[in-house]
């Protein structure tokens, strides 16, 4: 009636007791090195407290001297610099980064690659001067895994992060504040392109809950002008 | 300059009409912004509003910086260079023109279809542009008939005639762009390349005189029109999320294990009994 005997069906009997203990085992043990809740913090440069300076300029006075230009159709203006190279030394991270834009339903467009970032064109670059530079990347990927921006949330205030332009020049800053917001109501403040010049680094974060459409947060690292 | 005729231009009150919203430049209460372009090949005038000169020297093909005025009714005349409203008859005159409070306007001195000069406002759409999308406004202020703007050689704007405009929003980036007669292939302006700033409205005037042969581009840009992206979708597996509860292997491993346990169990059980 069985292919096995007696001690065959004696071995699945242990074998099975075994697997009973250790699946047991593995679901009473506490979740391993879960990094807790991520440990916001909001330095004067945060997004949630950067002043979001919508109003225009004061109306100009009636000048006795209209400004004037020349309304020629402008010569290309020559290509602006482009950062290439990011480098964040205390979580390890050095990645190559590109230009991008915008998908066709608005997302900011990011590298298939979770070790390259992608730099918003549209917006200031790093070292403009004047509003945030925002360079994003994916976390992880299904093609290459989770990427080095896992770490992301690791950076401390104070740490050094630079990024190194076309140009050859490097731009150095240090981290100012750490906040995480719900990735479907991410502030337009983060992508400011007015005030004092900064570089926001941007990946996912949080709970994946896949019927939510993944990761449940933004990670937003911004960094201001300086030696780390 | 016998064609500079005092020409007194129906300016249409309602083409002023309701202020669009502006997200860069959210007036002041009670002001309105104002530029002003000198389309007229061949003389500089001075520009004058309510009786005060308000553009000394204004030369053809230059654009004034954005002006706050009080919204408000003004009389608007632009005189030869040198004359005044003492000593000569505007060359253009438009009186009554409303500019009403928080409109962002352009009132351009062109010539008409048949060449006579004129004013005409112009109101700009300084609502915001999709992250990604650039603003093209076309205007036909050139003594010419009804042409076609191309982009990259297709026909973007079809049959647009003086005093008109057309626009559209546009991936931003840079188009070479022509002006042809419509229905027609060879291009009477350009071809340009044109650097269609991201969030930037970039307003395309033609002008100048067919039959003078002087048809010419001119642009104006207004920046500070972009929107943020929507968001960042920067995560795929879920292999970076902090661990949620037991991985789901531990839960199959032992219902598994418990299947087998339970059949191997009865298995043995009879076995046993048997002997």
């Amino acid at each position: 009636m069985t292919r096995l005997g007696r001690w065959g069906w004696g071995t699945v009997l242990v074998t099975a007791l075994l697997g009973i203990l250790f699946s047991l085992v593995t679901l009473a043990a506490p979740p391993e090195e879960d990094p807790g809740p991520l440990v916001e913090v909001r330095g004067p440069a945060a997004v949630d407290t950067a002043p979001t300076p919508r109003a225009p300029a004061p109306p100009e006075a009636r000048r006795v001297q209209v400004g004037r230009t020349s309304a020629a159709v402008p010569v290309g203006a020559g290509e602006a610099p482009r950062p290439v190279l990011l480098r964040a030394p205390t979580i390890g991270l050095s990645a190559e980064v590109d230009d991008v834009g915008v998908t066709g339903d608005q997302q900011m467009q990011l590298p298939d690659d979770p070790r390259r970032l992608g730099w918003y064109r549209y917006g200031p670059a790093p070292g403009d001067g004047r509003g945030a530079a925002v360079l994003a990347g994916h976390v992880d990927s299904a093609t290459y895994g989770v990427g080095p921006l896992a770490r992301l949330a690791e950076l401390t205030p104070g740490d050094p992060v630079s990024v190194r332009l076309d140009s050859g020049a490097w731009h150095r800053f240090r981290v100012d504040s750490i906040e995480s917001f719900d990735r479907q109501a991410l502030p337009a403040a983060v992508f400011t392109r007015r005030g004092a010049g900064r570089l926001r680094l941007v990946t996912c974060t949080g709970a994946y809950v896949p019927e939510l459409g993944g990761y449940q947060e933004n990670l937003v690292v911004t960094a201001v002008p300086g030696e780390g | 300059m016998k064609r500079i005729l005092a020409a007194t231009a129906a300016v249409s009150i309602a083409a002023l009409g309701i202020a669009p919203a502006s997200p860069s430049a959210a007036q002041a209460g009670g002001d309105a912004t104002v530029s002003v372009l000198h389309a007229v090949p061949g003389l500089t005038v001075d520009v004058y509003a309510n009786g005060d000169e308000l553009i000394p020297d204004f030369e053809p093909g230059t654009l004034t910086d954005p002006l706050s005025l009080p919204a408000g009714s003004y009389d608007l005349a632009v005189y030869a260079d040198g004359d005044t409203p003492d000593s000569a008859d505007p060359a253009i005159e438009a009186n009554g023109v409303e500019v009403p409070a928080g409109a962002n306007a352009t009132v351009v001195a062109h010539l008409d279809e048949q060449g006579n000069p004129t004013l005409t406002p112009f109101v700009n759409d300084v609502s915001a542009t999709a992250a990604g999308q650039a603003r093209l406004v076309v205007r036909h202020t050139a003594a010419a008939p009804a042409v076609d703007v191309r982009a990259d050689g297709d026909v973007l704007f079809g049959g647009l005639t003086n005093p008109n405009e057309e626009s559209g929003d546009v991936p931003a980036g840079t188009y070479a762009a022509d002006v042809t007669l419509a229905g027609e292939g060879e291009p009477v302006l350009g071809p340009a390349d044109l650097d269609l700033a991201e969030g930037t409205a970039t307003i395309v005037y033609a002008w100048g005189s067919a039959e003078e042969d002087n048809l010419d581009l001119a642009v104006q840009t207004i920046d500070g029109l972009h929107s943020s992206p929507a968001g960042v979708p920067s995560g795929e597996t879920g292999a970076a999320a902090p661990a949620g509860g037991a991985p789901l292997w531990a839960w199959g491993l032992g219902l598994a294990s418990l299947a087998a346990f339970v059949v191997a169990g009865r298995r043995l059980l009879p076995a046993a009994a048997r002997h």
